[in-house]
């Protein structure tokens, strides 16, 4: 067999030591060694610029610079080939440095024999080898992983573009089975009424899966924008009723409401708390008998937020198929079972735009005897949906990293709500954002009080780690500061600065 | 007195045939085009009293249409009602509200919708003789 020779470049002073090097390379039986030689540090430098050896071996002492610097700058310069630094005498803190600085091997002059250069060259080319194998694969896992979300991206633009396109379509069947039911093209059969009102539902069924498929789309991307405001449960029912009656009107049946009397105001996205009330209800009228009644309800929680309910008298599910339902494209049970047709996608985005709203959903159901599907949004409290927040992080099994937090705390007297409803309102994004992954800046906290209900006293350690604080403490020990206050303004005009100069403009913090 | 005029763009035909319909029943007259290069040269001779338009048409969409009708005298200020199937996460009402528009509705919409939106602005003269 004839392997190729191994090419070998000396970087050293002494010619003596050339000599004896290359009698000792000479011995070697299992491989051949053809040895150059350079005798300063440039010529060195030059001939490994030039990359013409599999592997250098660099005396410490070249005239008035080291080896060990030459090591570097040979890395510095993108060689990758192996490096051995071989040097007069034993020293273990050069020893340390060399292998910090990247050299294969730390040699130590009179000590070389042929066994042991022999050995400490085919080790380091085998290293250097794997390494080089290494790095391939891992480009080539880059290249795939890259090549694989651009396909993910294609693919998320396709159902975005052919979302959007259904739309016009859409309006277009509805557009024309409403002017032939309402007698323009002619006069109307009452049998012909009622076939043209399945086509319109048809159509509604599909606007809202179009809508479900675009927010699946963008929940994934991470792009969908969340606008909260306070809202009543009032106004969230009222965006609804008009849908809601055109659904249960499909059936035949009604959807009524009720509101508890200690319900008070949440601090929602309305189109989003709305979209959830639609998805739960059309399934609700969907798999009740026709002519039933659905019940919308309100009920205070004990911290100030609401639950909503959606209940029908339908089939009910078994306890596998509550565990299950929210998954994403699952359909409970049976796929050929017509009754639970259309269950997957919008129960999911229901499920998501909860979370979004920093809500929890709920499903009770007994089989034979109906379902509730419930959610809950917070109440209109900065207090409160800081603490979802908080919680929300602690949720998280990779809490972000890039978090600083701020606690404002307010006078006595508290700020006005409507200014700490802008701050939260501003301060929503970056938590949406850090909460989904995703470079978020820094975090203002706003605290409306100091007392043991308030946020900073709120906190617990999953937070802290979140938060990049101090781990070791105990919540009790928390203080303002150790959350990176930014100041205790007093007056509004102090606070107003304090948003301007720490969330406007976002700090990372690294 | 003459039926106020109301000019449709949208790119899809069948869409521009409904809501004809639908206006006409009303008693109104309507201009039809299929992209807003068209749109805006009928515009141009007939001055309509109210613009319904779609945002994405091939050629010049809703948004430049109303900016080039800003510069041609007299057509700035109609008023517009904007229809559009993208939904474009709040970026499109705010564009919308910057030009001026009454209102945008997103497809697919429920006819009155768009119809309450219209007579807000232009009352229904009633069906035509």
């Amino acid at each position: 067999m004839s392997q190729p020779p191994t090419k070998i470049l000396l970087i050293e002073d002494d010619r003596e030591d050339y000599l004896i090097t290359r009698d000792l390379l000479e011995d070697i039986d299992a491989w051949e060694a053809q040895l150059d030689w350079a005798s300063t540090y440039d010529e060195g430098l030059a001939a490994i610029c030039r990359a013409e050896h599999d592997v250098y071996l660099i005396d410490y002492r070249l005239g008035a610079r080291d080896g060990l610097e030459l090591l570097q700058q040979a890395i510095e310069t993108g060689c990758t080939a192996p490096l051995i630094l071989v040097t007069g005498y034993r020293d273990h803190e050069t020893d340390l440095a060399a292998m910090k600085a990247g050299a294969a091997d730390f040699l130590t002059k009179g000590r070389i024999d042929t066994d042991l250069l022999e050995r400490s060259i085919r080790y380091a080319l085998e290293r250097a080898q794997a390494r080089d194998q290494l790095a391939d694969a891992n480009q080539q896992l880059q290249r795939k992983n890259q090549t694989l979300s651009e396909l993910t991206e294609t693919a998320h633009r396709f159902v975005d573009n052919v979302a959007h396109e259904f739309r016009t379509p859409l309006t277009v069947i509805k557009e024309f089975s409403t002017i032939i039911g309402d007698g323009i093209g002619g006069p109307v059969t009452d049998e012909q009424t009622e076939f043209l009102r399945y086509i319109t539902s048809a159509t509604r069924d599909l606007a809202l899966m179009v809508d479900d498929f675009l927010d699946s789309s963008k929940l994934k991307a991470g792009s969908l924008r969340i606008s909260r405001q306070p809202h009543s449960i009032k106004s969230i029912f009222e965006s609804v009723r008009p849908m809601l009656a055109i659904r249960a009107a499909e059936r035949k049946s009604a959807v009524t409401e009720a509101i508890d009397p200690g319900v008070g105001a949440v601090f929602a996205d309305l189109e989003k708390a709305g979209r959830v009330i639609v998805n739960l209800a059309v399934n609700a009228i969907k798999f009740s008998p026709e002519g039933s009644e659905v019940e919308l309800w309100a009920k205070p929680l004990d911290d100030g937020g609401v639950r909503i309910g959606i209940t029908d008298r339908g089939p009910g599910l078994s306890e596998h198929d509550v565990a299950v339902i929210f998954e994403r494209f699952k359909q409970v049970g049976d796929v050929q079972r017509a009754s639970t047709k259309g269950f997957g996608l919008g129960l999911n985005i229901a499920k998501e735009l909860i979370w979004l709203n920093l809500g929890t959903v709920d499903v009770r159901s007994t089989v034979g005897s109906g379902s509730t599907f419930s959610f809950t949004l917070p109440a209109n409290n900065p207090c409160v949906v800081l603490a979802s927040y908080l919680d929300r992080l602690g949720e998280l099994d990779d809490p972000p990293k890039n978090l600083i937090a701020c606690t404002v705390i307010a006078p006595a007297g508290g700020f006005d709500s409507d200014l700490l409803h802008d701050f939260l309102a501003t301060s929503c994004r970056p938590l949406d954002l850090a909460i989904a992954g995703q470079p978020a800046g820094s975090i203002l906290i706003v605290g409306p009080d100091n007392t043991p209900d308030g946020i900073v006293n709120r906190l617990n350690e999953a937070h802290v780690a979140a938060l990049e604080t101090r781990p070791e403490q105990t919540p009790q020990a928390i203080s303002a500061e150790s959350l990176g206050t930014f100041g205790y303004p007093s007056r509004r005009a102090e606070l107003e600065q304090l948003v301007a100069t720490h969330v406007r403009e976002p700090q990372i913090c690294a | 007195m003459d039926r106020p005029t109301i000019l449709i763009a949208d790119d899809d035909e069948r869409l521009l045939i409904a809501l004809t319909i639908r206006l006409e029943a009303l008693g109104f007259q309507v201009l039809k085009a299929n992209n807003g290069q068209a749109a805006l040269e009928l515009a141009q001779q007939t001055p309509p009293s109210l613009l319904i338009l779609d945002i994405n048409m091939p050629g010049c969409d809703g948004f430049s249409l109303i900016e080039k009708m800003d510069k041609t005298s007299g057509l700035g200020c109609i008023p517009v009602i904007y229809i559009s199937g993208a939904d474009g996460e709040g970026e499109l009402d705010s564009a919308c509200a910057r030009l001026g528009a009454l209102v945008l509705i997103r497809k697919p919409f429920e006819i009155e919708e768009l119809l309450d939106n219209v007579t807000l602005v232009l009352p229904a003269p009633g069906q035509a003789a």
